[in-house]
């Protein structure tokens, strides 16, 4: 039983160290696209556009 | 589906004045700590205005260093913000009543959004070395995947890392401390 729990919580340990890269490979890829919008594009549109409802989400609480 | 959907305690907002912590100081902490991101992303997009002018594109690049560390912060913090409440609202979904929540302890929280902060510095630093806003070069799509190769596998890195050390909180508390902690804000 104890090394069932031991198994279990080294494949979660994994497992989520997994989910984990993958999530950042993601928002690196994310991060660096939309660096480049915002500096290269009309940089002021593009942050509200992504900002906005996170503020004001944030703010209505 | 939509059983489990309605039967769910999930509500909205869950993320932000949810953060479960044992102790009120921490708390507190967590609150100083979203105070202070949501401030620099609010200042972040105040910044984004000067991104397009021709004086800013001019300067050297170590000065706008802080400011392309700023908009990826800003943009990191709001991206893991985004990820957490997704992976929240699925594990209200999807886990049993008698499980641990995924991400709900006010140290992962501050674990996980310390971490992305510290991404965003990164590439950001990156972003300015690199130049990739200076439009008069030729090279700037060459340029643009040589960061990417400098980005993924930090992103992967810190990822790995983020997640193991997420785990390896969530499994530090019991079953019980989740209880108590939210059947004391239920009292409250």
């Amino acid at each position: 039983m104890k090394s069932i729990k031991y198994l279990s919580s080294v494949i979660n340990l994994i497992l989520s160290s997994i989910i984990g890269g993958i999530i950042g490979g993601i928002t690196s890829l994310i991060v660096n696209q939309t660096l480049l919008k915002i500096s290269i594009d009309n940089g002021f549109s593009i942050v509200i556009n992504i900002f906005y409802s996170r503020i004001s989400e944030f703010f209505s609480y | 589906m939509w059983r489990t959907l309605i039967k769910s305690d999930y509500k909205k907002g869950d993320i932000i004045f949810t953060t479960r912590s044992l102790n009120t100081q921490n708390k507190e902490n967590n609150k100083i700590f979203f105070l202070i991101l949501s401030i620099v992303v609010i200042t972040s997009g105040f910044t984004s205005f000067i991104l397009d002018n021709s004086w800013f594109l001019r300067i050297n690049y170590i000065y706008k260093i802080p400011i392309y560390s700023l908009l990826g912060v800003s943009i990191c913090f709001t991206f893991s913000l985004i990820v957490i409440e997704i992976i929240n609202y699925l594990s209200n979904i999807f886990l049993t009543d008698v499980s641990k929540p995924l991400i709900n302890m006010g140290s992962q929280y501050s674990f996980i959004l310390i971490i992305s902060c510290l991404l965003g510095v990164i590439y950001g630093l990156i972003y300015s070395i690199i130049g990739l806003d200076d439009l008069s070069n030729d090279y700037s799509n060459t340029r643009f995947i040589k960061e990417q190769h400098f980005c993924t596998p930090i992103g992967i890195g810190f990822g790995c890392v983020t997640g193991y050390m997420n785990e390896y909180i969530r499994s530090e508390y019991s079953i019980g401390d989740y209880q108590a902690v939210m059947a004391h804000e239920e009292e409250i």
